[in-house]
């Protein structure tokens, strides 16, 4: 599936994700490079949804670490089954087993708790795992450091075991919503790629794969007015996964079209902030879905299947 | 392989020169970014921009810099390799960065002090001048070259200082509330096993971070540039800090001096910054700093320390909006204000009587002293 660029980025359309020719040679790249893929950009632009999708392509598994403050090494990598240990210490000593033998196999793989990173590394199966570190930005630089060692040779020490070497290098998706700006010795570990909210065209197509049903012209009214939307002075601006939920809550209400009565009733798909929402609706809804509306008349050239769009 | 040796060498010279640009790029990048280029049809001008795009650069803000690095390397004729200043000095880069329009001015610390003699004459609210000339109770606004240069090696002597104080009473203060089984279970093997004593894991509810809005306009710039030098130094205790500059628009400096390290990023600042020492939009360039760093608010107990005199050009209401939301969001807000180290000042000019009622700590930052003050109002945000 990744044999080439080209490959990557059909491969892609027919998971219906639609990704750019940037972001599929990065993922043609770190798959021949062995290297983690360090994707960047707003909230609701679809990193997360890079992993999932090249899990499901590859047919590997996706293991997901959603990074946390506070998260520790323990929650990451692996934790001995305490409990487990104890009992199999009470069950030992009822049978009446020997003292020097009590307890002598409580440190082998079955009391191990894999976490996350363990996991991926471990994995059996024919195809590499996708291993997500979700939100990076929200651990903290501690984990970071510990992060940069496991990317770099994909093998974990637990001292009472040994060493564990992947038997496959996982495809490594990191994401980063720049909460905070993620030291620069680990992004340079990695293929940076930043994801930009998508033009008119690109999200139409993407409102069209997610969303079958939906109208020719109400999907393309929807990206104009998105696209105005993005431009204006708002919080937090709406990302793709607003525009997907706000056609379906057209659809839901049976609209094939904009208009500014529909638009304002459905506002909170689109912004999360009171503050926001009172400035659209400031911002007079009227003149803007009349914009969107006209635009997507005059622009039905952008109305073009991406499919063809390679190259 | 012999017909690749020239694209080997056009490489490395791009990545040399990128590094002269001030983008941080490593070895492991460059033999990554040969090996992305084998994996590729080069043929392809957009593949080969993302290859090296993608293992070249680490962050968004330096692609800009980038692009027109990209431009100018690979899309015109080839330039003479004497003209890169690759097998170089000093002198021939500097014409490159002619080249791509950078702006020469390199402003340092005595300059500052200058325009301010110039500039500061005019306005009423002088700052008051210590009968003592001792150092630390003198206005920075009077400072003499040697002085600074003096007044900047203490606070280098100062910081550990002080953020060995910071970050100590951080560590006794806070009690775990989870178990922590593994060191539990190897205290209790002492006991035969039974979980007798629970160790217990000293858990941080919310990592701190300071964030600095520093005002640099005329009246301010060398203020600033204390504090912040101050505020950075304090780093290994303050675990994440974060640094704008504004006058009439907001930059946000983390990276460069990251990059660049404090003595020469700093330097650097001024010619990045627009419109630097020029007038003040103090509203403007506090809604731009909740839209740039609004989102990291939720994820931090953040400390916004916001320096400036209070003179503001721009709309009163945009600055109390703007107030409010950094209020809101703020865990403390605290405004320095030079100007209050001087003798009867009141808070009467616009902007500061807007902006107080949302501060919660009103100090002066007029000299080392009121810096080792700062420290002492930051201790208890800190512990708690």
């Amino acid at each position: 599936m990744i044999g080439s660029i080209e490959e990557v980025q059909e491969t892609f359309v027919e998971q219906n994700y639609i990704a750019d020719r940037a972001l599929a040679t990065t993922i043609y790249l770190a798959h021949h490079l062995n290297k983690p893929i360090f994707l960047e950009g707003e909230p609701g632009v679809g990193k997360t949804e890079v992993a999932k999708v090249l899990a499901s392509a590859t047919g590997g598994n996706l293991i997901r670490l959603q990074c946390y403050e506070g998260l520790d090494v323990n929650s990451a990598l692996y934790e001995w089954n305490y409990t487990k240990q104890i009992l199999q210490l009470r069950i030992d000593e009822l049978q009446g087993m020997d003292k020097e033998q009590i307890g002598e196999d409580i440190f082998s793989e079955d009391f191990l708790l894999k976490r996350p990173l363990l996991e991926a590394i471990q994995t059996d199966g024919t195809a590499p795992p996708v291993l997500l570190i979700d939100e990076v930005d929200r651990s903290d630089s501690e984990f970071e450091a510990f992060l940069l060692e496991i990317l770099s040779d994909f093998q974990i020490t637990i001292p009472e075991i040994g060493t564990i070497r992947a038997k496959h290098i996982p495809h490594v998706v990191l994401t980063s919503n720049r909460t905070r700006e993620i030291h620069e010795a680990l992004k340079r570990r990695c293929l940076y790629q930043w994801i930009d909210y998508p033009s008119v065209a690109k999200e139409f197509a993407i409102v069209k794969a997610k969303l079958p049903h939906i109208d020719d012209m109400l999907a393309q009214q929807l990206c104009n007015l998105m696209r105005v939307f993005r431009e204006g002075d708002y919080y937090k601006k709406p990302g793709v996964a607003e525009t997907l939920d706000w056609g379906l809550a057209l659809i839901a209400l049976g609209k094939d079209g904009l208009d500014p009565a529909i638009v304002d009733e459905t506002l909170g798909c689109i912004f999360k902030y009171q503050d926001d929402i009172q400035r659209a609706r400031e911002a007079n809804l009227h003149k803007m879905v009349d914009g969107a509306k006209s635009d997507s008349e005059a622009n039905d050239v952008e109305k073009v299947d991406w499919r063809y769009m390679r190259g | 392989m012999t017909n690749q040796q020239p694209l080997l060498q056009e490489i490395t010279a791009f990545c040399r020169l990128l590094k002269q640009m001030g983008v941080n790029v490593t070895t492991t990048n460059q033999i990554s970014f040969c090996r992305s280029v084998e994996l590729i049809d080069i043929g392809r001008q957009q593949d080969f921009y993302d290859a090296a795009k993608m293992n070249l650069i680490a962050n968004e803000s330096d692609r800009a810099l980038f692009d027109v690095t990209f431009d100018w390397f690979w899309r015109y004729p080839r330039p003479d390799p004497q003209e890169l200043g690759l097998d170089t000095d000093e002198e021939e880069v500097m014409t490159l960065e002619d080249l791509i329009n950078a702006e020469e001015t390199v402003v340092n610390l005595e300059q500052w002090t200058e325009m301010e003699d110039d500039t500061e004459e005019g306005e009423e609210d002088t700052v008051a001048y210590s009968a003592e000339h001792v150092l630390t109770k003198k206005d920075f606004g009077q400072f003499t070259a040697e002085e600074m240069q003096k007044a900047r090696e203490i606070i280098a002597k100062l910081v550990p200082l002080l953020a060995t104080k910071l970050s100590r009473r951080k560590k006794t203060s806070t009690k775990g509330k989870t178990i922590d089984f593994r060191q539990s279970w190897r205290k209790n093997i002492a006991y035969g096993g039974e979980p007798l004593k629970l160790i217990r894991k000293r858990q941080k509810v919310k990592k701190n971070k300071i964030l600095l809005l520093c005002d640099v306009s005329g009246s301010m710039d060398y203020y600033s540039t204390f504090l912040i030098q101050f505020i950075y130094g304090m780093q290994q205790a303050l675990e994440e800090v974060e640094v704008a500059v504004f006058s009439t628009e907001l930059t946000n400096i983390t990276g460069l001096l990251r990059r660049k390290g404090l003595e020469e990023g700093l330097s650097e600042v001024a010619q990045v910054v627009p419109d630097w020492s020029g007038g003040t939009r103090i509203g403007e360039s506090i809604v731009a700093f909740n839209r740039e760093f609004g989102r990291s608010f939720s994820a931090y107990r953040t400390v916004v320390i916001l320096i400036s005199d209070g003179w503001d050009r721009g709309e009163a209401d945009i600055l109390q909006k703007g107030m409010e939301v950094l209020h809101r969001q703020a865990y403390k807000l605290i405004w320095l204000n030079p100007l209050l180290g001087s003798e009867g000042y009141q808070p009467i000019c616009r902007g500061i009587r807007t902006a107080l009622p949302y501060v919660d700590y009103f100090l002066p930052a007029h000299n080392l002293d009121s810096l080792v003050q700062l420290t002492k109002v930051l201790t208890p945000i800190w512990a708690d």
